[in-house]
Parts: C-alpha cells; structure tokens; sequence
C-alpha cells in the first residue's frame, strides 16, 4: 500500500520530463503497481490483513484493487490515440487517471465507513472531469449531470446512517458489528440506496447509459470496469458491518433486482448504440451481483466477488472495442457498423471472445461466478430459478445480437480501409494481462 | 506457393485426425476391451463448501468408440474441404473452427461432470454459430443466429441444473444418484438435451442450420452437435430412471419428432434439408430408444448413423459441388450417369439408412425395433414409432429419386466436373465405415447387442415395416401426378413446415421479443423513469426555482399580493383557532 503511493508520487515527479516520458512512464508505473498489488493476493495471515487502523484488507479488497489498476492502466493504455497522440491535454488526463485510480484503491481498503463514504462521493470528480473533459459531444453536460445528481443524492441517507451509527455506536469499522433492531427496514432502504444506484439496479440506472455514451473510451472503461464494482463492494461492507436482514425490505429488493435485470436485458436489444447496448448489459450482470449479495450466503459472496472482478474485465474489453470500431466507421450506430469480419478480422475476433466472455461461456471467470450467483439466489427462492434462467438466456441472446450485428454482412464503403498495427500490441497486451488475472483469481480460488 | 501453403491445412488437420481415430480404435478399445474396466481421471480445482469443482475424465466403451467415431467422420470431413472449400480464402479460420468444434465435441465425450461438461456443451454452441454464419449474407445469419439461441436454452437450462445439483453435493454424473429436486433435475436436462437435439418444440433450427457449408453440416449437423443431447441423456441415465415420468415425457416427444421429421422429409425439395429431416427423424428415435429403456441400444444407433449420415452428407456436398451449387431437387437429376461414383455412395448410404440387411443401419434399427416391443410403452406409441421408421424408407427413396435418378430440369447449358481425389478418397474411407461399422461394433461390444424377446409376429411386423415403404414408394413414384393432385395444400403446408414450428419459433418469437423490447425501453426508459427521475425532477425543481425568484424579484405589486395573501391566511388562522 505505501509502495502505491510511492510510486504515485515518483510519477508526478515524471511530469516535468517530457509529455511522451511522462506519459509511458506512468503506464509502466501501472504495471508496477498492478504486479506489487498481485503479491498482496498472498497475504500471510489467510484472509486479512491490517496496516494499522486505517486500512484492511481481505479477498473482496485485494482482488478489486488489483482490476482498478489494471483497468485503469488498460484504459490510458486505449486513449494513446485520442489523447497522447493528439495532444489532447495530456498532463492533464493523465492525472485524472492517476487521481481517480489512487482515490479508488483507498476506498477499497479503508477500514472504516466514514472514509469509505468520503472517498466513494470523491471518486465522481475525476471521473465527471474525464467525461466533461475528453468527452465528445455537448450532451456531455447533460450526461455529467445527470450521473452526479444521481449518485449523490441517493447516497445523502447513507452520510445520515453513518453519522447516526457513528453517534450511537461510537465507531463504523468494518470488523465490527453494529446492531439495531429499531427501524430495520428504514436502514436497509438508507444503507442500499446509494449502492443499488452505483450498481445500478433497474430504475435507478438512468445516468448510465447517458454517461457511457457520452464518455471517452478511458471514461467508459473506467466507470463499467471499476466505479460500477464500488456499489457491489459497498453493499457487502455495509451489510457486514451494519447486519442489516430486514427480510421484507430485502426480499422486495431482491425481486426489483432481479426483475430490472431481465427488463433491462430485454432494453438491450432496442439500443442502436453499441455503448448504450454494452452499457444496459452490465446492469443486467449486476443484478445477479445484488442477488448473490442479498442472499447472504458464502456462495453468493464469493461468486459476487468473481462476477465483480469478471464482468471488470470483459466489460471494459468491449467498450474498448466499441471505441476501436468507432474509429473505423466514425459511428457507433448498430444500423450503419456492419461486416467488422471482413473489414477488420483481428478486431472481429476480440469482439468474438468478448461476446462469448459476456454470455458468460466457459472457461471464463464470469461463467464460474454465473454458477455460483445462480446457487446462492436459488438457495434464497427456488421461484428465482426461472428468472436466473431467463437471465442466462437473454444474456447470450444480446451477446451474439451485437457480434453479428457489428461483424457479419456487408461493410458500409465509406469506411476507411486503414489497419492500425500498433493496436495489435494493445490487445496482445491487454490479453496478456486479463489471462494473467484470469490465472490469479484461479489460484487464489484453489487457495481458499 | 501461398496457395499449396493453403491447401496443407485441411490435409494435415485430416492426418492427425485419422490417426487419433486410429489410436483410440486400435489402443482404446483393446484396453477397455480387453480388461472390461472402465478408468476415471479426476483433477480437483477446489472444493468450497463441500462441493468439489473438478474435471473427471472418464474412458470407457461409449466415449472410447463415440471418440474414435468423431475424429474418424471428422477426418474424412477435413479432407472432403480440400476440394469443396478450395475457393475459400480463409481456409486457416475454417479449418481452426472445425478444430474447435471436434476438440469442444471431444471434451463432452470425456467429461462426465455437469460443471466441467459446459466446456463442451458451450463450446459446441458457439462454434456451431460460428460455423453457420459462416457465409456472409442474411439468410445464414438468421439461421445462425436460431441455431444459437436454442442452445442458449439448453446451456440455461444445464446452468440451472447444475444450481440444483448443488441439492445433492455432486456434480458427476453416470451413477445413480438421486436426491432432492429429483424430478425437476432430471426434466431440466430432458429438455436441455432436447434443445441440441433439435427434439419436437426446438426442431427449427436443425434445417435452419443447413445454411451452412456441407462439410460443416456433415460434421456439425448430422454426426456430432446434434448427437450431444443423446449423448447427455445417456450419461444421466442412470439418474434418469428414478423418474420414469421423465423418461415417459423423452419416449412421446421423441417419437413424434421422429413422426414429424419422416413427414417433412416427404414433401421437401431441398436436398440438404431432406437429409437434415432424415437426420431429425434419427434423433427422435435414438430419443425414443432412450425412453423406453434401451440406452445402449441409442448408443449403437447413434454410432453407425454418425456414419452413414456423415457419408449421405458428403455425397450431397459432392453432388452439389460438382453440379455447381445446385441442391434443389426439382433441379438435379439423372446423376447416376454424369456422377456415377457420387450417386452410387448415395444409393448405399440411404440404403444403409433405411435398414437393409447387413448394412451398418440394419443391426442397431432391429434392436430398436425389437427393444419397442419388449420396453415401457404403449400401442400408440409403437404404432407411432413404426410408421415413423417405415417412413425413413420413403424419404431415403426420396432422395435417390429427386436427386440421383430420373431426369434432369437444369438449365440447357450445365456445367458438370468429376470428384476429385481428396472427395472419392473421404468418402470411400466413410463407405466402408457404413458397410462396416454396424457388424464391427456388434462384434467388439458385446453389451450392444441387448437382449429382447419378440414374438413371431413382432419380427414379422418389423420386416413389414421395414419393406413396406419400398412399395409405397414405387406407387407413388408411378402415379405420382396423380397422388399429388390429391393431396390439400393446407395439409401439406402444415407437413412440409415442420407443423408450423419453424414459423412459431423464428419470426414470430423475435418479432414479439423485440417489439416488447422496444415497449419496455420507449415506456419505462424513456418514459416514466424519466418522468419520475431526472427530467421530472427538473421540471418540478424548475418551477420552484421560477416561483421563488418571482417572489423576489422585487416588484411592488408582487409585495402587495403576498401580503395580501399573508394577511388572509392569517386572518382566516385566528378564526379558525379562536
């Protein structure tokens, strides 16, 4: 954790070398860091462990900060062309980043909920200068606004609970239990709200869309990859640290989770954007997230943490590759991108994996952490296996609807016939370093 | 240079196929053969929660033979692309999606665990999509994509299965286990393997799929992809037959898919499709085999159809591609004398097909036939299954009789070419394997062979049933002008479109999902949640904003009102109190 900071500040000190020196050494500085942040997978007391009182770490901890650096390098990493190349206020981008990535690695490791909450409502600054900054339409602001009015105004009851517990109990650490009978279900609602929308559960999920669409590809990964994962972390501190088993208020939850799941699967297929599809498939998976969540089982805790880090990786892939193929056709219209496979056959293939990594196919981590979403909702309701199934199904029918949509059929002529070598090191790259993950998370899983 | 650089793939693809046929014919069969054991390899991922994560692997009779089976069809199916796919450009993407696909077919031949067999029951899904859409243009693309979706229904359903079993602490299956959920476990992956073998609500997309290149159908469609949903089923047997509704539910849906294909057969045109129906109707009956009991008996049907049916694919690939590009059967014709080797591995395959003695067919279609005597079913049923099975000969005459004999209504100027080497040598490999396979199998594997009882009249039924088509079909084939006249359309729709399934299943399901879709996402998205979100929220907030910068704007009037208002509200405050 100190090396993280260490090496933060060694490469604010980079800055006053050139832009170009600037700019690799930090992504060099993210590889570091994502391989320092893998050794602390091997912690030597088993689950946790504990830099003093201010920070804690466990699996959830350690895994999520290890895919925010790893997205957030990938993402600076897909931006060399919009931002580095054009010089397109680069220093500037790059802090962006580099602020937003440490802000997020402290919140997945504070140890208390205060700060959590401090650092969660932090994490939007950067993240709306991103979208404001390097965004490329004026509906930009709409969108900006829209995800800051959102998010903090459903998570305002959540500063009042703490504060209330904080009061009343004297501290919000995480390892420590708070119990309260009084007004359970008013808790829940407060401690669920600001979470179920950064998940986003359907209905909260408006912001969405809009600031994926309206986001640069760094913008878009960053927040389907890592800001996404903030609300499935938060939920699981907050019900560990304030036990919160209402059981009405979360079966009512539950069944809105898991219903806005399928409805906005089914939303899915009349986008004809390729952002807003990708955008309304991971508020799909994040329902499965809620439900493994809410039913409060070891399985449903541990294939949470899989879908998490999962749909982090595979998600960002294909707003990556959503942004590649904008930069092909000029448009992300699905009526007007066709015949990627001709076109573009490298690119096509990464969409053929991805979409298959989306709909979850073995033997990809999001299968696993499918499998064990779908034990453990079905363990709260077997009525929920219909909706799982559902699920399931209509998670591969987008999947392969936006595979052939993109790649099959005719290519439009007015496309630029140009193949951009040095995007394949970019992918060589970046699958280098999901398989890399992929065989991490398996090893840890072998260890538990 | 760059082209002979090409054309080594699907040659060597073909050698290291035969020659892990070979292996696995030669060093498998003699080792389980030989010491009758079966051996199970087992690699624990971890356990988690007492549920162990692992990957057996599991060599015995069925996958050992069904193994050797795959790479052998597969093999002569590589080699067969030689010359079918010769124009293709991305000849290494074709031959590595086949690769995919034997290696995705193999894992589910090996892996007896419901978690670790998704490797291969999705892979077997998504490369199938692959190899369908695999010519750009629409019609493949929509095929592809109902091909892809109903196996999506069956990954869901496995999925769901596999959350269940968690029940039971036990994900390996091939020995009777039985638990809680008994009941649903066992219909989840009825239907499940219903969905791969196109069984009677899924039939669509199996003439759909036709779309794709014939080698592909000829492994894809016809041997392998469509086999795995038996081969499921015959794996879970043993758990299987705690629920015998199950298995009552297996048997009738079978039977009728084995009714409705042989029907359908009858009255298309389409070569292609023709043999994807027959292969359909096969399905049924392996279905069928399985529900009344007779699991080993499906296996060795299963085994020698993979091989004639694979076979009858690549004469009609050969035909189609010497003819050029022509599979309409109101179009070819008279073939026997320009395609004479073709037509004649034609002729044998349905022959073998439609049960003539001492063919591969005849040996595993007896047992069936026998074993629906002495199994668990009814008289309608039999009545059903044998019509079914007497059909097969129709549609095999069919074939040969649209396709191979009588005369030709192409264009004045065709063009016709001679197999070449690679064709007539994959085929003959086939051949051979369709006279012989049903007697090797039998000699080899001695638990096959079944054990039933049947009457004199049974067998005397069965030998009718078997021959009477031969006669129905030389009727028809003379009067056939007049039989067709006979026939009303509105039934002959009704037979020819698969009972209306490919309507029911293909526009009219996407058309009412999309259209909900679209509802949902124009009604909620953009309607009411922005209404009561963002936009509404805005709007009542613009209002106040609008209202209160009113009040102090700073106009005399204004003042004069609200104090006005103030005064009343007052006014009426102290009545009311006092």
């Amino acid at each position: 954790m100190f090396s993280l900071g260490v090496i933060s500040v060694m490469l604010a000190l980079l800055s006053g070398l050139g832009q170009s020196v600037f700019w690799w050494g930090v992504l060099w500085g993210y590889v570091l860091m994502y391989l320092i942040s893998l050794v602390l997978w091997y912690s030597s007391v088993g689950l946790a462990g504990c830099w003093g009182n201010f920070m804690i770490v466990d699996n959830f901890s350690f895994s999520l900060m290890s895919l925010t650096i790893l997205v957030s390098g990938l993402s600076m990493l897909a931006s060399v062309r919009d931002v580095w190349k054009m010089e397109n206020k680069t220093i500037e981008f790059v802090f962006s980043v580099l602020i937003l990535t440490v802000i997020l690695v402290y919140c997945f490791s504070v140890s208390s909920l205060l700060n959590f909450y401090i650092m969660f409502e932090f994490s939007l600054i950067p993240i709306l200068l991103i979208i404001l900054g390097w965004g490329y339409q004026p509906e930009r602001l709409q969108a900006g606004k829209y995800m800051l009015l959102y998010t903090v105004s459903a998570s305002l009851p959540l500063l009042i609970l703490i504060s209330m517990v904080l009061v009343s109990g004297g501290s919000v650490f995480w390892g420590w239990k708070f119990l309260s009978s009084e007004w359970g279900w008013l808790m829940t609602i407060c401690a669920s709200l600001a979470f179920l929308v950064k998940l986003p559960i359907y209905g909260f999920h408006l912001w969405l869309p809009k600031a994926h669409v309206e986001a640069p590809v760094a913008g878009s990964m960053i927040l389907a990859g890592i800001l996404l994962k903030l609300g499935g972390y938060g939920l699981v501190r907050v019900f560990y640290t304030l036990s919160l088993f209402s059981s009405l208020t979360v079966s009512g939850i539950f069944c809105l989770g898991l219903g806005g799941g399928i409805v906005a699967s089914m939303v899915c297929f009349a986008q004809n954007d390729v952002k807003a599809l990708v955008a309304y498939s991971s508020v799909g998976h994040m329902s499965l997230v809620l439900g493994g969540i809410y039913s409060n089982t070891e399985w449903g805790w541990l294939g949470c943490l899989l879908m998490m880090v999962a749909h982090g990786l595979c998600s960002s892939g294909m707003f990556f590759l959503a942004s590649e193929t904008y930069k092909f056709y000029s448009t992300r219209s699905l009526y007007l991108v066709k015949g990627g496979l001709v076109l573009i056959p490298g690119v096509a293939l990464c969409w053929f994996l991805v979409c298959a990594i989306n709909m979850a196919a073995p033997p990809s981590l999001n299968l696993w952490g499918e499998l064990m979403l779908g034990i453990s909702v079905l363990s709260y309701s077997t009525v929920f296996a219909l909706l799982t199934g559902i699920m399931t199904f209509l998670s591969g029918l987008y999947s392969w609807y936006l595979y052939s949509v993109t790649q099959h059929g005719q290519c439009p002529l007015w496309v630029r016939g140009v193949v951009v070598m040095e995007e394949y090191t970019l992918y060589l790259i970046s699958f280098l370093l999901v398989f890399l993950l992929g065989v991490a998370g398996l090893v840890m899983m072998s260890l538990l | 240079m760059s082209l002979n650089k090409k054309l080594m793939i699907p040659i060597l693809c073909a050698v290291f196929l035969y020659c892990v046929a070979m292996f696995l014919w030669v060093f498998g069969v003699y080792m389980v053969g030989s010491t009758e054991q079966s051996y199970m390899v087992e690699w624990q991922f971890f356990s988690l929660c007492s549920s162990v994560w692992s990957l057996p692997i599991i060599v015995d009779y069925i996958s050992v033979i069904f193994s050797c089976f795959v790479c052998l069809i597969s093999g002569s199916v590589s080699l067969f692309s030689m010359s079918y796919m010769e124009g293709e450009v991305y000849m290494k993407r074709f031959m590595m999606l086949i690769m995919a696909f034997v290696g995705s077919m193999n894992l589910l031949i090996f892996v007896p665990s419901m978690i670790t067999i998704l490797l291969g029951w999705d892979g077997l899904g998504i490369v199938s999509f692959a190899l369908v859409i695999y010519y750009q243009n629409k019609k493949s693309l929509a095929a592809g994509m109902l091909t892809v979706l109903v196996n999506r229904v069956g990954d869901a359903l496995l999925i769901l299965v596999i959350c269940f079993l968690v029940n039971w602490g036990e994900w390996r299956i091939g020995y009777g286990m039985t638990g809680s959920y008994s009941m649903l476990v066992c219909f989840l992956v009825v239907v499940g393997a219903m969905t791969k073998s196109a069984q009677i609500p899924f039939s669509a997309w199996l003439p759909a799929a036709m779309a794709a290149p014939t080698p592909v159908s000829a492994l894809v469609h016809s041997s392998t992809l469509v086999t795995a949903g038996v081969y499921l089923v015959i794996r879970f047997y043993s758990t299987l037959i705690e629920s015998q509704e199950v298995l009552w539910f297996l048997s009738k849906m079978g039977v009728l898919t084995l009714l409705m294909a042989g029907l359908s057969a009858c009255y298309e045109v389409d070569l292609k499709k023709i043999i994807a129906l027959s292969t359909l109707s096969q399905l049924g009956l392996m279905m069928f085999t399985v529900g009344i009991g007779f699991p080993l008996v499906a296996v060795f049907h299963l085994l020698t159809h993979a091989l004639f049916k694979a076979l009858l694919f690549l004469c009609a690939g050969s035909i189609i591609h010497s003819t050029m590009d022509s599979q309409d059967g109101r179009i070819l014709g008279s073939l026997n004398y320009l395609l004479p080797f073709s037509s004649s591995c034609l002729v044998l395959s349905s022959v073998a097909l439609c049960g003539m003695p001492f063919l591969s067919g005849f040996y595993s279609k007896d047992l069936i036939l026998e074993g629906a005597f002495s199994g668990f079913s009814g008289v309608l049923e039999i009545v059903i299954m044998l019509m079914g099975a007497g059909l097969s000969l129709i549609y095999s005459l069919r074939i040969l009789l649209v396709g191979v004999f009588g005369q030709s209504y192409g264009g004045g100027l065709s063009m016709y070419e001679t197999e070449s080497g690679y064709v007539v040598c994959s085929i003959c490999v086939l051949s051979i394997g369709a006279i012989m396979g049903g007697w090797l199998l039998q000699s080899v594997w001695v638990e096959v062979n079944g054990f039933s009882l049947v009457g004199v009249f049974g067998k005397l039924v069965i030998s009718v049933v078997t021959f009477v088509g031969l006669f129905y079909s030389f009727v028809n084939f003379f009067l056939s002008k007049i039989l067709s006249k006979k026939n009303p359309s509105g039934v002959s729709w009704f037979l020819s479109g698969m009972w209306f399934m490919n309507l029911a299943s293909g526009s009219f399901l996407a058309g009412v999902g999309l259209k909900l879709g679209k509802t949902m996402h124009l009604c909620l998205d953009l309607g009411w949640m922005e209404v009561l979100g963002g936009q509404g929220v805005f709007s009542v907030l613009g209002s106040g904003v609008s209202l209160s910068y009113l009040t102090q704007k700073g106009s005399l009037l204004v003042y004069i009102r609200m104090f006005m208002v103030m005064l009343i509200f007052l006014m009426v405050c102290i009545n009311v109190f006092y």
